[in-house]
């Protein structure tokens, strides 16, 4: 089994701006420009955790880099959480999705900040970036569902918010059902996924509202190729739900997940210009998949 | 003022024949009594109180009644018992198709109802009868059933039962060939379908027995509503929502010239707020793709007055995005999710013939109002 990512992630955020709102200013304060990766590895079903730098190469459009600093678990970080609103999640599905968002709330640390955007056809912000938990869960007990289904909207109005912070952002997005109202259309919203440095986590139902034909192998009833190519641009992952008593869950294996992931930080190298730069993470000395993002645009 | 007063008399001796008639009308029944009721309390505005009333009935007993008005039975057919025997079909279609909206779930197959049989097989009786009659009654009553069928349309369009609403278009163009308003309608169907996934199907497949693809061949739906809307606009070359869908369709098809050309001509041409916004916007989207950003940001700006913006500030936002200025598209995309108007075009463009329900039902009842 080789030891080759199987993917690549990062964010190219100017340091000025990352150091200043997030990460102890001593960290970055040498570099001119750092690009942060933020990688999951996985063993099988399993995430990696206990990595430190040296078990990790990066190539920046191929040319091998430094990697200068890895963060496991330690940085504050954002979540959008983007909720799925419309119509076919109303009654139970709602009563589990608020408890879901609640629940995570809860975990977050001091220092986390957190947003309430939700999504029918029409797009709504709750709640905005806040580090007050109590503001966020008013936010989401006054949750309504009624409407369409806006899903790429929604998913770029969360990833255009996550272009103003600074620091690790996680963009959570619940949805249930299908597009049938976004003016976007997918190669605009996943283009504008290349550009984000958060990562994308999707929580998607497979069961079908009010409809139980199939059993817990059923068929996505969701948008799951937009959904999976969306978190997978950004080195996240989609979770699936199998009915409402799987939303909380799920939310917290997102959580979990993502406070598992690595960070590295490394200042460009041997590469130049303007535009899209791959960019590989690969394990040295075990297996294992690395999910990442897979490059990013340098300004 | 002779041929006013005229017209009076005749109606005064018509209501006193109805009158004399009905009180001695032996051979009808309550449930026939009750029926025309509701088609009368229809016709005079009662809406609601006629709805519940045949809401009410069994389904034999509405399936009597309505053959007895079809059929219009002799025994009934003392002159001036039955004066405005057609008016009363119309009512009776519109009555119960208002029943059948009510009955029929929201994103569910329709049940074998019988409200919607019954106002298929007076409208079929109301075309057929008209064709002896004189020209304007005639061609008063085909427009009657045409705007009928768009209704239909656009009740299922309202409840994305796409898959419904083409069989009834289908009937509805076999009637009215070359209606440019059926034919937009149609290309409405398959651009509605069109942005129709493959989840939006298993839910369907799920829900009701007709949906048996699994997935929407999007180009061929995109393409079949452009041939509709070419169609519609030959017939009717200033219907200006063809030339709107043409263009959008256009767009999405990747034919962004010929995009341009059909939503510059509606955007400068229209006096429609709405169609004049949604015009902007979806230009904007192909100015965006050919790198016209100024223009873009020019279209985007003028939609942005509209009382609605939604769609706008959405749009802005992306090409704020890709000009480079994140903070901008964050700053757009925030000023979107502080809006509180509760309406945006389109929100109704995407949903087919939908956002002509209400007019439509309201300009049939009129037509209908004794």
């Amino acid at each position: 089994m080789t030891r080759r990512a199987a993917g690549v992630a990062l964010a190219l955020l100017p340091a000025c701006v990352w150091t200043a709102a997030v990460i102890p200013q001593e960290r970055f304060r040498s570099t001119a420009e750092m690009v942060v990766v933020d990688v999951l590895v996985m063993d099988g079903r399993r995430v990696v955790t206990g990595l430190t730098a040296a078990d990790f190469e990066l190539f920046d459009s191929g040319v091998p880099q430094t990697i200068r600093e890895l963060y496991l678990d330690e940085l504050p970080m954002t979540v959008i959480m983007v909720l799925d609103t419309s119509g076919s999640v109303e009654g139970e599905r709602l009563e589990a999705l608020r408890r879901a968002a609640l629940a995570l709330f809860d975990r977050l640390r001091p220092g986390d900040r957190a947003a309430v955007m939700t999504f029918s056809h029409r797009l709504r912000m709750p709640e905005d970036v806040t580090p007050d938990v109590a503001r966020l869960r008013t936010a989401v007990a006054a949750l309504q569902a009624g409407g369409a289904t806006a899903l790429r909207d929604a998913a770029y109005a969360g990833l255009a918010l996550t272009g103003a912070e600074a620091g690790r952002t996680l963009l959570l997005l619940f949805t249930d059902g299908v597009d049938t109202a976004s003016l976007l259309d997918d190669e605009r919203v996943l283009s504008m996924a290349r550009h984000s440095s958060a990562t994308v986590y999707a929580v998607a139902t497979r069961e079908l509202p009010d409809v139980k034909l199939w059993g817990p192998s059923a068929p996505p009833a969701t948008d799951d190729r937009f959904v999976t190519s969306l978190a997978q641009q950004t080195g996240g992952r989609v979770m699936y739900a199998e009915g409402n008593r799987d939303i909380g869950p799920a939310f917290e294996r997102v959580l979990a997940e993502f406070k598992s992931r690595y960070v590295l930080g490394y200042t460009p190298a041997g590469v130049s210009g303007r535009g899209w730069r791959p960019v590989d993470v690969r394990l040295t000395k075990r297996r294992g998949t690395v999910l990442a993002r897979r490059g990013y645009f340098a300004e | 003022m002779q041929c006013r007063i005229n017209r009076i008399a005749s109606w005064a001796l018509l209501a006193g024949a109805m009158s004399t008639a009905a009180a001695a009308a032996p051979s009808q029944t309550p449930d026939a009594a009750a029926y025309r009721e509701a088609v009368a309390q229809y016709r005079s505005g009662a809406r609601e109180r006629a709805i519940e009333r045949v809401l009410s009935m069994t389904d034999i007993q509405l399936q009597r009644e309505s053959d007895r008005l079809a059929r219009r039975r002799l025994s009934e057919m003392t002159p001036g018992v039955w004066p405005d025997w057609t008016g009363d079909l119309r009512g009776a279609i519109l009555l119960h198709t208002e029943a059948w909206s009510r009955q029929a779930p929201f994103r569910r197959a329709a049940p074998q109802n019988v409200h919607d049989q019954i106002a298929r097989r007076l409208a079929a009786v109301l075309l057929s009868r008209t064709t002896e009659t004189r020209r304007d009654e005639l061609n008063a009553a085909r427009e009657f059933v045409r705007d009928w069928h768009l209704l239909v349309v656009s009740q299922l369009h309202a409840r994305l039962r796409i898959d419904e609403s083409r069989p009834r278009l289908e009937e509805a163009r076999r009637q009215f060939p070359r209606d440019a308003r059926l034919l937009l309608a149609s290309g409405a169907d398959h651009e509605a379908l069109s942005a129709a996934s493959a989840g939006w199907l298993r839910l369907r497949t799920a829900t009701g027995p007709r949906v048996s693809q699994e997935r929407v061949n999007i180009t061929r739906e995109l393409q079949r509503a452009s041939e509709f809307y070419r169609a519609a606009l030959e017939v009717e070359p200033a219907l200006e929502e063809a030339r709107l869908r043409l263009g959008r369709v256009r767009y999405r098809l990747g034919d962004g010239e010929r995009a341009h050309g059909d939503l510059t001509l509606v955007h400068t041409t229209t006096a429609v707020p709405v169609v004049k916004y949604l015009a902007a916007v979806f230009l904007a989207l192909v100015e965006v793709d050919a790198a016209r950003y100024e223009r873009a940001r020019e279209l985007y700006a003028e939609a942005s007055t509209a009382p609605w913006r939604h769609a706008a500030l959405l749009g802005s936002s992306e090409l704020a995005y890709r000009a480079g200025r994140p903070a901008d598209a964050a700053g757009l995309v925030r000023d979107l999710l502080r809006e509180d108007h509760d309406y945006d075009p389109w929100w109704h463009y995407i949903q087919g013939t939908a956002w002509h329900r209400d007019g439509l039902l309201h300009s049939l009842v009129e037509r209908v109002r004794r």
